[in-house]
Order: C-alpha cells, then sequence, then structure tokens
C-alpha cells in the first residue's frame, strides 16, 4: 500500500467504523463525544495550531525538575526535538515505504480511532535496536494545543533489550485529542520493557492504541498507567508468535471526579509454550466510570502454553463504577488457562481500622491505593519512574486533578508493599483450584 | 459486692503520686450506646488518667468491646446519653482519626486484613498521621525492628500485608507493635490475649507493661481470663454485665472472680 492509498484507507475507515468493532464490547464501551475530534480538518495533514515549542519545552523543564526524568526526544504538537540517540529516527509518515504501511500491526480497518492517528501522524517515529543492543529512552509527548497524534516503531533484533518510558501530558485549555500508536516487534530471544504513563489533562480525550508482536523466547513486558485526561480509550494487543515466548502486561487506573475510561487489552498465545499475563487494576472516586476489557486466546497449536487475566478493581466512593470483564478462548487442549475478576467497595471496618490509627479519609484512601495498586507499580525496574507515578498518584488522590505535575512525593515509602504480586506465581495459585 | 472504689484506691497507690491536674484524664460519663436501635451500653462511668491500669471482664456480650469501639468512635454507634471526655473535653464530636490524634489506641480483638498495604508503611502512614512525618527512617525501622524481636515476631512478618495470613498470635502482637511505634496516651486493648499460647501471653503482657511505662500510658485491658494479669498488674477491675459496671475495686477481685465466676457477680450486682 502506498501512503496516499493508506492516508485515503485511513480517512475513510475512520469515517465508517463503528467506535466500538468488537461484537463482545459493543455493549460496554465509552463513546467520544463530538466536542473532542470535531475540529480536526481531515482536508490537511498538519495538525492543529503553531508549533509552541517554548510551552513544551516550559511543560519538559518542568516534569525533569520535579520528577528528575530526562528526555531523550520531546514529541508536541508540531514540534519533535532533535533525537538524543542515533537509535531514534523521526520519519516523515509521506515518505515511507510501501512495506512499512503493509507491515503496520494496527491498520485502519481494525479499529476507528486507529484509523484516525494513522491519518493524522506526520512524523512517525522508529526505535530500531540490532542484534545484541541495549539500550533505555525517555519520550515525552506533551499537547498544547488541540490535537497531537504520534506513532512508535520499535524494533527490537535478536538477543537486543528495550527500555522505553513514555511520558504523555497535556496543557491543552479546550477540549483536545490526544493519540498514540505503539508498534512493538520483539524478535528471537530479545527484551522490551515499555512503560506509559498517561497523564495528560482534564481536557483531553486520550486514545491509546499499542500491538507488539514477540517471537521465540523473546519477552515484551508492558505497564500502562491511566492517571490523566477526561476520557481514555485503550486498545492494546500482544501476540505471542514464537515457542516460550512472554508477555506480562500490568495496567493500573485511577479515576477521579466525572473521568471515564475504557481500557481493552487482548493477549494472544499463538505459539508453544508461551506465557502471557494481564493484571489490570483500578482504583476509582467520584463519579469516575472504567470498563476493564481483558481477553486471552490461546490459539490451536499452542501446547503447553499459559495464560491468565487478572481484573481487580476498588471503589472509594458507591458514585463510582467498574465493568471488569475478563474473558477467554482457548482452542488447545494442553494449557493452562485463567481469568479472574473481582471489585469491591472500600470495606467500612477496614476505614475504621485505618482512622483508629490517625489517618483521615485521604490519608485512608492514599495507603489504599498505594497498597490496590502498588504490586502493580513496583514491578517497574526504573525506581525513578515508581516514585514519579506514585507521586502523581497522591497528589491526585489529595487534589482530584487529573494532568497535574506534583512535586515527587515525600510520603512515599518503598521500603516494602506487602504481598510480591507476581503474575506467574498468581496463575499457578489460582490454576489448582481448577 | 459492687463497690465504687476508684476514688479511695487512687488514694492509696503510686500512681497516687502524679499530679493529676497536670496528666491527661479519660472520662466516661453516663454513658448509653445503641447498636441499630438496641441499647449495648446503659450507662458506664470510668474514669482513667494517664499511667494508671485498669481491668475491664464480664461475659461474652456484656458489652465490653462495644465500649472499647464506643471510645473510639466507631460510626455504626450511637451514643444515646452521657459523654465521652478528655481532660473535661468532650470528644463525641471529632471523628475516630481525631481521637486517635488525641491519644486514644484501640487495639482490635479481630484486626482486619488489608491486602497489598504492607506492614511497616501502615505503621509509618499511622505514625506520620499522629506524630508527624517520619524524620529518620533508618531509626524508625530499627526501632520497628528492635520492638518485633521483643515481641518474639518472626522474621519477616513486616514485610507481608497488613495483617494478612498472620496467625491470631501474630495479629495481636502486631498490634502491640503498633501501640509500641504510635505511643498512646489511652489504650484500649481489646482480648490482648485471645488466640496466644501461655509463652506468648507472657510476652505480650511485658510489652504492654514496658510500653505503658515508657509512655505513662493509661490502660483499659478487656479480657474474659485471667491469665495474662499474672503478669500484669492492674490498679482497678472493673466487671461489666448487660451494658453495666456491676462490680468494681483492686485486683483482690480477680482473685473472688477465679473462685466463682462472673455468676456471683451478676447475681449481687
Amino acid at each position: 500500500m502506498e501512503y496516499n492509498d493508506f492516508l485515503s484507507d485511513a480517512k475513510g475507515n475512520y469515517k465508517k467504523l463503528p467506535e466500538e468493532k468488537s461484537e463482545l464490547y459493543k455493549k460496554n464501551y465509552i463513546h467520544i463525544p463530538e466536542e473532542y475530534v470535531e475540529f480536526i480538518d481531515f482536508e490537511s495533514n498538519a495538525n492543529y495550531g503553531a508549533s509552541d515549542e517554548f510551552a513544551i519545552r516550559s511543560y519538559e523543564k518542568g516534569v525533569a525538575e520535579r520528577m528528575g526524568i530526562r528526555f531523550d526526544l520531546v514529541v508536541g504538537s508540531n514540534f519533535v526535538s532533535v533525537p538524543k540517540n542515533m537509535h531514534i529516527e523521526i520519519l516523515e509518515a509521506g515518505s515511507m515505504e510501501k512495506e512499512f504501511f503493509d507491515n503496520k500491526l494496527f491498520k485502519s480497518v481494525d479499529d476507528k480511532f486507529a484509523a484516525l492517528i494513522n491519518a493524522k501522524t506526520e512524523k512517525i517515529i522508529r526505535i530500531k535496536l540490532g542484534e545484541g543492543e541495549k539500550e533505555n529512552f525517555n519520550i515525552m509527548f506533551v499537547n498544547t494545543s488541540r490535537q497531537l497524534f504520534s506513532q512508535v516503531i520499535c524494533e527490537v533484533a535478536e538477543g537486543a533489550e528495550l527500555n522505553l518510558f513514555e511520558w504523555h501530558g497535556s496543557d491543552a485549555q479546550r477540549s483536545s485529542v490526544q493519540g498514540i500508536i505503539n508498534e512493538t516487534k520483539i524478535e528471537e530471544m530479545a527484551k522490551m520493557n515499555l512503560v506509559v504513563l498517561h497523564n495528560e489533562n482534564e481536557n483531553t480525550a486520550v486514545l491509546d492504541m499499542h500491538r507488539g508482536t514477540v517471537k521465540s523466547h523473546g519477552s515484551l513486558v508492558q505497564h500502562f498507567a491511566y492517571i490523566g485526561g477526561r476520557i481514555t480509550r485503550a486498545r492494546g494487543s500482544v501476540d505471542l508468535n514464537g515457542s516460550g515466548a512472554h508477555t506480562d502486561n500490568a495496567e493500573i487506573v485511577l479515576g477521579t471526579l466525572d473521568q471515564k475510561m475504557d481500557i481493552c487489552t487482548d493477549i494472544v498465545n499463538a505459539a508453544k509454550g508461551s506465557l502471557a499475563l494481564l493484571d489490570s487494576k483500578a482504583v476509582l472516586s467520584d463519579t469516575s466510570r472504567c470498563i476493564l476489557k481483558g481477553f486471552a486466546s490461546i490459539k490451536d497449536g499452542a501446547i503447553a502454553s499459559r495464560s491468565f487475566v487478572h481484573e481487580r478493581g476498588l471503589l472509594l466512593d458507591n458514585t463510582a463504577k467498574i465493568d471488569s470483564i475478563p474473558g477467554m478462548s482457548v482452542d488447545e487442549y494442553d494449557v493452562k488457562a485463567t481469568h479472574s475478576s473481582a471489585t469491591a467497595p472500600i470495606d467500612e471496618e477496614s476505614l475504621f481500622y485505618l482512622s483508629s490509627r490517625g489517618m483521615n479519609k485521604t490519608q485512608a484512601n492514599l495507603l489504599l491505593v498505594d497498597g490496590f495498586l502498588g504490586s502493580n507499580i513496583t514491578k517497574i525496574k526504573d525506581t525513578r519512574l515508581v516514585y514519579a507515578i506514585s507521586s502523581i498518584l497522591h497528589d491526585k488522590v489529595i487534589n482530584k486533578k487529573c494532568g497535574i505535575v506534583p512535586e515527587l512525593s515525600k510520603e512515599i515509602m518503598l521500603i516494602e508493599t506487602g504481598n510480591e504480586e507476581d503474575g506467574e506465581r498468581l496463575l499457578e495459585e489460582h490454576y489448582k483450584y481448577r | 459486692m459492687k463497690r465504687m472504689v476508684r476514688d479511695c484506691l487512687r488514694s492509696t497507690t503510686s500512681i497516687d503520686d502524679v499530679d493529676l491536674v497536670d496528666s491527661m484524664i479519660l472520662e466516661i460519663k453516663n454513658l448509653h450506646v445503641c447498636a441499630e436501635d438496641k441499647e449495648i451500653i446503659k450507662g458506664i462511668d470510668l474514669k482513667i488518667a494517664d499511667g494508671e491500669f485498669h481491668v475491664l471482664m464480664g461475659p461474652n456480650g456484656s458489652g465490653k468491646t462495644t465500649l472499647g469501639k464506643a471510645i473510639m468512635g466507631y460510626p455504626k454507634l450511637k451514643v444515646t446519653q452521657g459523654d465521652i471526655l478528655v481532660d473535661g473535653k468532650s470528644i463525641l464530636e471529632l471523628k475516630t482519626d481525631e481521637r486517635a490524634k488525641l491519644g486514644i489506641f484501640l487495639q482490635f480483638q479481630n484486626p482486619v486484613e488489608i491486602d497489598g498495604i504492607g506492614f511497616v508503611n501502615f505503621i509509618n502512614a499511622s505514625h506520620g498521621a499522629i506524630n508527624g512525618p517520619t524524620k529518620d527512617v533508618k531509626k524508625f525501622l530499627s526501632e520497628i525492628k528492635e520492638r518485633s524481636q521483643r515481641l518474639h515476631m518472626k522474621d519477616g512478618i513486616q514485610k507481608r500485608s497488613l495483617n494478612q495470613g498472620f496467625s491470631g498470635g501474630e495479629k495481636k502482637k502486631a498490634e502491640i507493635l503498633q501501640m509500641g511505634m504510635l505511643r498512646p496516651k489511652f489504650a484500649i486493648l481489646d482480648e490482648p490475649d485471645s488466640g496466644l499460647d501461655i509463652d506468648a501471653i507472657k510476652v505480650v503482657a511485658e510489652n504492654v507493661n514496658e510500653i505503658a511505662k515508657e509512655n505513662g500510658t493509661g490502660l483499659l485491658v478487656i479480657t474474659h481470663y485471667s491469665r495474662i494479669l499474672n503478669y500484669m498488674k492492674p490498679q482497678f477491675v472493673h466487671i461489666m454485665s448487660s451494658g453495666k459496671i456491676i462490680a468494681e475495686g483492686d485486683s483482690s477481685i480477680i482473685k473472688t472472680l477465679e473462685e466463682k465466676g462472673y455468676e456471683a457477680f451478676v447475681n449481687e450486682g
């Protein structure tokens, strides 16, 4: 497919596809209101408005000063900084060859909003590691206008290891949309750790699309923190295509006020001896709402593979709502596959216990949020990111607002976090009751 | 048998030497408490000064735990009459966390288990809420370690989630460890001996004595059995039945209790 055909296909699919294409979830999805997308101009490829490098750099400086995180690349509205590493390439979408569009993992026909991002992304970020190479990168995406559409294509060659952190923030003053497609290809024996933090402000609709393929004995470990944005729609999948391939996906959601989150992730065992884990945890307060959809499928021939979908929800207020919908499709006999889901409000006895130890409701909520989400945060290897994400969570529990870049919290005491919730251990423990 | 001897006892014990004007006093006046419209506490008077050691005994269902929870401000209980005062000021309008910040500590009979909240993080958060943020983390951790060793707690228990998977005895020890770290002015210990083996009862009792002595804590120990009192020296013993205190006295009352059981007090009360 040539670029012009690709573009026309993307625009066409955006216009004709329903918001939720899957028959399984057509009753459970969150609508993206018109106000977040009505201003998008499909006649021009340009993103909305002029580049605001000063505002973007100010935001970056704020994050660096408060969180101590330095970025190898900053992507903003009509702005991309010069990459600080030769492994990061910035490519014009219009100049990409036919093969690139043919091999894209997230095709426009797959999803209405993937089509939107495909249609509106001008610059593609490609990270390519050669055999045995090892790199760590931090990338910031910040929207200072009304729209920001980006794509990151990661290709990790045999035996290589890539650690990638993406910070998604926004300073949008009006209803805006921020979309990202992450496409990840992990070759044999290669590893990738992806940490994605969504900390957009309350004016933003967040569209997060991520797809990965993992070949033999490769590993893709992903952490997604959905904290910001008024509305979040995430669609992800990982295909384990090689024997002994592994993926471990940890998702956390913290919703306050009237935030809405729709998180759908598929894990697919398509090869023998593969291991796929999905652990999603959501804490909601006020009138926020979250739909957690995790689906595991084990394809015919994926013998001796294992798969586990684990969804947990905690409601801090009885006006918040979580729909937790784990699913599973198993086409092979010799496998271990299971799923679990549990959601509950805060137990009154627990609150009384915590308050008897001097904690007011906010302090008790902080501890409960730390405890509930902590096991998925502390799985992140980079301690700076653990502190940064925990600090944002703390600030949001206290102030409710999203998109804030707070000072690092002094209250965080990561001496220990209670039970280590290792996904593989959970799977084995859960499976023994079957 | 019913003897209102507290005031005269105070004049004969060493605690009496404490200047009560400068010390804190927890006072319960004619307290009536309902749970779901059923009256559980039916008019109780009790006065505990810091440094004093009171024991509350009574048969099952007499309202001992309810009294402890009412003092702590359990939201499902309603005080229908009377008052709870600290230093002459009513605390009825205070929330539970505000009462804890005043220095009141309740050791729960069945502490809740909360998955994911690390035990040390919990103590740190609690300590921070009551005494301000931990300034010296190293010292704080070493104190936890030292206190847990004194309580003969297993290594590694601090690394588990709050009370999760703890045995009955471990839970009780974990509560006493918290008491030690939080240094309360008044501690209500609700059956600190239940679920403990003979050796552990002694360890817990010794630790409670030590913590109370270190901080001048006023104690109200709720118990069914006198075994723990072999290692503790209460100054005041109160016997409760059907929501009322039916007998009071010094520790000699425990001997009578051992010989005749609660029945004797209930009948005479």
